[in-house]
């Protein structure tokens, strides 16, 4: 899929630092990229890269320390809520059901009862709930659980969907289900999100899904460099291509 | 944001209208209703069996208060210490200092205070009852809000927050449920604590305060100035039976729903043993359980106006509303100064410093000038009173342990009979030791003739012996089961046994068990070392009778502040200075690590 060349969101030379009680930390520095409409970006890097830190720049949890982030050529401020972010450990409330959980987003945003249970409804299927509506967290596998997270971020049909690192708390298997699921949603046209940044540590997952990788380097985080995976979907890792781009990723990250 | 603000906005539009709705409809109603109501001014001279119901009603609804009071009290400043860096580092130790001094000593204070701001009113003395109830309720509350708020997985706030829910539901959605386990938990403690306040001031507020209190409390006092004994009984009879009545159908049930709050599968050890009866709940209550589906639908059915109210009016108008106003303000006013304010952080830090510094300084001296001139008399009695309550403490503890360790002892092999033991041990401790003194008056004293000394250590004893009765249980129920048989297998004589295996193992607790009594002894001395029987003052020597001496007899703010601060410092220095480095001493050589 080739972006339509209309940036969705832009970081402009953003650096991000922390106060600790050693004194402040600067976590990333100077990062600029922009998502394109239709694009699926994915953030690489070592642990303590700030990746994470990056994608909550991004949907406005965190003000940038310098720098600016513009959504649809506006300067952001506050949290952005036409993003919707999925979570690493899901973040899922323990004491609110399923449903409930999915129905969050769009409490917040006012939705009559109506309108909510028509949408829960949809993104239960969706994602593959169905007959777990009235369950709790606690009583759901991990895959099942992310299934929950996924689909409370959709419900509330955001332009913009930020996860991080969405596969590692889960096992291989559930994850290359996940992963499948994840594309059919992103170049299914009838929904509204097709936009999608994602941060893993994972390689082989960044370029089974993406469109283009950006690289982070060690503390503070720089980009090192930027890769565009122009490779027919579905991707498979034995394909000789593909290792050729696991290579060039490693040379960037070393 | 302006999505959050434009929905912020449309609800207060129709919360509004309610609002001036409801209003006009109260209004209506009192316009209808002018009838008024007059509550009967309740008798102060004596009492009979009849006035007991409304007695152990009004004293139910004094601690009623006082809970929901504390519970205000722990969200807004728990939620404050665990979210804002400030509030963790100004209200956290202020919460410590509170929970360890001794709250019955400023009833007196507290009284002159509210009686003042009241002009005089009976509410006065309602109100300070209330308040000091409220201290010895609120502060474990509070920290068990701010651990809980702590212990919420940061992606669950943030799931929360990245959909900008309002502030309203953020607590109903995350903080509060978060909090239910812990502040169930104690709630519980936080009860009969209070029932010892509650009865410890209406005592006092009948006896040297000479204001009519009426409740459980002057009940039993009052009974007790006509010697009717079987009036004492009653009295005693009918609280233990709210108090059980309460927790057998309160808080058990409410504990074991609490349960569904966890974060985590996993039970907590230390969060097990708490309350009366640990089976009976899974005898009663389960038979019981055909009530509680009906009983449910019925409250929400009897809520739903309330919560529309809450929901529609309450929260959009007097929560959101200001919260999003004042935090777009914020945001608004903090942006331009942002850097401004990082640059000066070290000057901000020297200035507030040095503000801390300026107030003690004015503090000092005005400590200094207002201690300046001839003192009361009360300072040279001080070191021997200090000297005296000590030893009674020190006594209470001595007679604790002789009963105590034999029948650890007797039990820590047989856990049928632990359990047995236990169980009587909770039905004795659900008595508030304070609700026992005019018993003790009228029979020790008054009957028997054993003096004011044996009815304060009498009264003494019997408050603290459960802080060590139930650690020293706790410790010998922890002793792992293959030492048991080991000690078996190996034919070791009975006291050899007791002391290289149960005593080292229970030593531990038993230090736990003295540091609790040490803190919660000093209430039960300020409440026993002097008492007003038909305005005859009974007193012993000691540093609870010179602070009780100093508010009902000199009325000198110097003489209450000068007791209350020795007392304190007493405390703390002890706490500090003896029981911590024995504790962690005898910790470190006892724990069983496996």
């Amino acid at each position: 899929m080739i972006p339509d060349g209309h940036a969705l969101i832009e970081l402009d030379q953003v650096t991000r630092r922390f106060l600790l009680p050693q004194g402040e930390v600067t976590v990333l520095e100077n990062i600029s990229f922009r998502a394109m409409e239709g694009e699926f970006i994915s953030i690489v890097g070592p642990s303590g890269a700030g990746k994470s830190t990056l994608l909550r720049m991004m949907n406005g949890l965190l003000p940038p320390s310098e720098g600016r982030v513009l959504y649809n050529g506006q300067a952001q401020r506050g949290i952005n809520y036409d993003t919707a972010m999925v979570f690493q450990n899901f973040g899922l409330l323990p004491w609110l059901t399923v449903s409930q959980n999915i129905e969050l987003g769009l409490e917040a945003r006012s939705k009559d009862a109506a309108y909510r249970k028509v949408q829960v409804d949809r993104y239960i299927m969706k994602v593959g709930l169905e007959g777990y509506e009235e369950a709790y967290p606690r009583e759901l596998s991990g895959g099942m659980k992310q299934r929950v997270g996924l689909a409370r971020a959709l419900a509330v049909e955001p332009s913009l969907l930020l996860m991080d690192e969405p596969f590692s708390s889960l096992d291989v298997l559930t994850s290359i289900n996940l992963r499948n699921e994840l594309l059919d949603i992103w170049s299914d046209r009838e929904n509204l999100v097709n936009t999608m940044v994602m941060v893993t540590h994972n390689i082989e997952e960044a370029i089974e899904l993406s469109d283009r990788i950006i690289i982070l380097s060690n503390r503070p985080g720089k980009i090192a460099g930027e890769l565009k995976i122009d490779l027919a979907r579905p991707r498979r890792k034995r394909d000789p291509l593909f290792s050729e781009y696991v290579d060039r990723v490693f040379s960037l990250l070393a | 944001m302006a999505l959050v603000q434009r929905s912020v906005l449309e609800k207060t539009k129709s919360s509004v209208i309610y609002l001036v709705l409801f209003v006009g409809l109260v209004f209506l109603l009192i316009g209808i209703y002018r009838g008024g109501v007059h509550l009967s001014a309740l008798k102060a001279e004596s009492v009979n069996l009849p006035d007991l119901p409304g007695a152990i009603l009004l004293s139910f609804m004094r601690m009623l208060a006082a809970y929901l009071s504390s519970l205000v009290f722990a969200f807004a400043f728990g939620l404050l210490a665990a979210r804002t860096a400030f509030g963790e580092r100004t209200i956290l130790p202020v919460l410590d200092i509170l929970q360890s001094v001794p709250v019955v000593g400023f009833f007196p204070a507290a009284i002159t205070f509210f009686i003042g701001i009241t002009n005089g009113h009976r509410i006065g003395v309602e109100l300070s009852a209330v308040f000091l109830i409220f201290t010895s309720q609120a502060w474990n509350i509070g920290f068990a809000v701010y651990e809980s708020t702590k212990a919420i997985p940061i992606e669950n706030e943030e799931a929360i927050l990245a959909f900008g829910l309002p502030q309203s539901q953020r607590f109903f959605k995350l903080y509060l449920p978060a909090s239910i386990p812990r502040v169930i938990y104690n709630s519980i403690l936080s009860w009969s604590n209070g029932w010892f306040f509650l009865v410890a001031c209406e005592i006092i507020a009948i006896g040297p305060v000479k204001y009519n209190l009426p409740g459980i409390g002057s009940f039993l006092a009052r009974a007790a100035e006509d010697e009717r004994l079987d009036l004492v009984l009653w009295g005693l009879f009918a609280l233990v039976l709210m108090i059980l009545v309460l927790d057998v159908f309160i808080w058990k049930p409410l504990q074991v729903w609490s349960q569904r709050f966890r974060q985590d599968a996993t039970a907590n050890q230390d969060e097990e043993d708490v309350g009366l009866f640990l089976d009976l709940p899974k005898t009663i209550s389960s038979r019981l359980s055909f009530l509680t589906e009906p009983l449910l639908a019925m409250m929400i059915t009897f809520t739903l106006p309330i919560r529309w109210m809450f929901r529609e009016i309450i929260f959009p108008l007097f929560w959101d509303l200001p919260v999003a106003v004042f935090s777009k303000l914020v945001e608004n006013v903090s942006r331009p100064i942002q850097p401004v304010i990082q640059r000066t952080r070290n000057m901000r830090v020297a200035i507030g410093y040095f503000a801390l510094g300026f107030l003690v300084v004015l503090g000092a001296f005005y400590a200094w000038n207002w201690f300046q001139g001839p003192m009361p008399p009360v300072y040279r009695e001080l070191p021997m009173g200090l000297f005296y309550s000590t030893l009674r403490i020190l006594f209470a503890l001595l007679v604790s342990f002789c009963w105590i360790i034999p029948l650890v002892y007797l039990t820590w092999s047989r856990p049928k009979l632990r359990h047995f033991l236990t169980t009587i041990a909770q039905l004795g401790a659900s008595i508030p030791a304070t609700a026992l003194f005019p018993l003790i008056i009228l029979v020790g004293v008054r009957k028997l003739g054993g003096g004011m000394e044996f009815a304060t250590l009498f009264l003494l004893t019997f408050g603290i012996q459960w802080y060590v009765l139930f650690n020293a249980i706790g410790g010998a129920a922890n002793i792992p089961s293959d030492l048991i048989d080991a000690t078996k297998a190996y034919g070791l004589s009975p006291w050899k046994t007791f002391r290289t295996l149960v005593f080292p193992a229970i030593r531990p607790s038993l230090i736990t068990g003295a540091i609790t009594a040490w803190g919660g002894g000093w209430n039960a001395l300020v409440v026993s070392e002097y008492i007003t029987v038909k305005s005859e003052v009974m007193k012993v020597k000691g540093l609870g009778a010179l602070l009780s001496y100093s508010v009902y007899e000199l009325g000198d703010g110097r003489a209450i502040t000068l007791c209350i601060l020795v007392m304190v410092a007493w405390i703390l220095f002890v706490n500090v200075l003896i029981w911590q480095p024995l504790y962690q001493n005898n910790l470190e050589r006892f724990k069983f690590s496996s």
